[in-house]
């Protein structure tokens, strides 16, 4: 009984390792073929996030099974990737809109240049000034509080999609 | 079942190439950041089939190393990217 449900887990463990590592080739594969910083930031943070916990979940229980050890690294990699990856993604995308790297030429709504330019602040506006102004930190708005602000703004509100062509 | 570990650790490796093509080829700093974090994360991942495959739990410290530091340097590098400079908890309060 004990021999079987070991068999059972050590084979769930090895499914769920081979499970990150697909999805890991699918967030490569992602940030191969999209065409914007945004949308392989998306690729980059949640299906790269999901391999890696399915990997790291996988060998905890192929050690718990094979050699009746619990490793306290390994869970406590879990949780540290599960926090940071995700923050990771979030403050190379703000970075990005803030150096003002553009938009793909199919994105339809940009919120946050909106919002920007709704509270004043002179946000470098990444779907008009294009990448030009990748070297000009000093466009940053003087204020970080006052752009996080315009942040909270942007997703309270509801307006309709502007034509950010 | 080695064979299984195996063929993870090959997935994984074709992982990081695909993002080492985007570090390559990325038109944008923020593309080849993003790319380099999800090497680390992936390299944590390698290490950790790494261990199992050999049967060993001696690699299993570098996981976390390798995440910590993958994710320190990406802090590092879009905080770089955005403000021109990596600290400056010390002078937001005397930007001019």
């Amino acid at each position: 009984m004990l021999q079987t449900i070991r068999f059972v887990i050590e084979w769930l463990s090895l499914l769920l390792i081979l499970t990150g590592a697909l999805l890991s080739v699918f967030s490569a594969f992602g940030l191969i073929r999209l065409p914007d910083v945004y949308l392989r930031s998306h690729a980059a943070t949640k299906s790269s996030t999901l391999g890696v916990l399915c990997v790291l979940t996988g060998v905890f229980l192929y050690f718990a099974s094979s050699m009746q050890t619990a490793n306290m690294n390994i869970l406590l990699g879990i949780v540290f990737f599960f926090i940071t990856a995700p923050l990771a993604g979030y403050l190379n995308g703000r970075a990005a809109h803030r150096t003002g790297v553009p938009l793909w030429t199919g994105s339809i709504q940009d919120e946050l240049a909106e919002a920007a330019q709704a509270a004043g602040v002179p946000d470098t506006g990444s779907s008009k000034s294009g990448a030009s102004s990748v070297s000009k930190p000093s466009h940053m708005p003087g204020n970080p509080e006052f752009a996080e602000e315009a942040e909270a703004n942007a997703s309270g509100r509801q307006e309709p999609p502007a034509s950010t062509k | 079942m080695q064979a299984v570990l195996l063929i993870s650790m090959i997935l994984l490796a074709l992982a990081i190439c695909g993002c080492l093509y985007r570090v390559l080829k990325g038109p944008s700093i923020a593309d080849r950041i993003a790319a380099l974090d999800t090497i680390g994360v992936n390299i944590a991942a390698e290490v950790a089939v790494a261990g199992a495959y050999t049967r060993s739990t001696a690699y299993f410290e570098l996981v976390l190393l390798i995440g910590i530091l993958a994710f320190l340097g990406t802090v590092a590098l879009a905080r770089y990217m955005e403000r021109g400079r990596v600290f400056d908890a010390a002078d937001d309060s005397i930007r001019d």
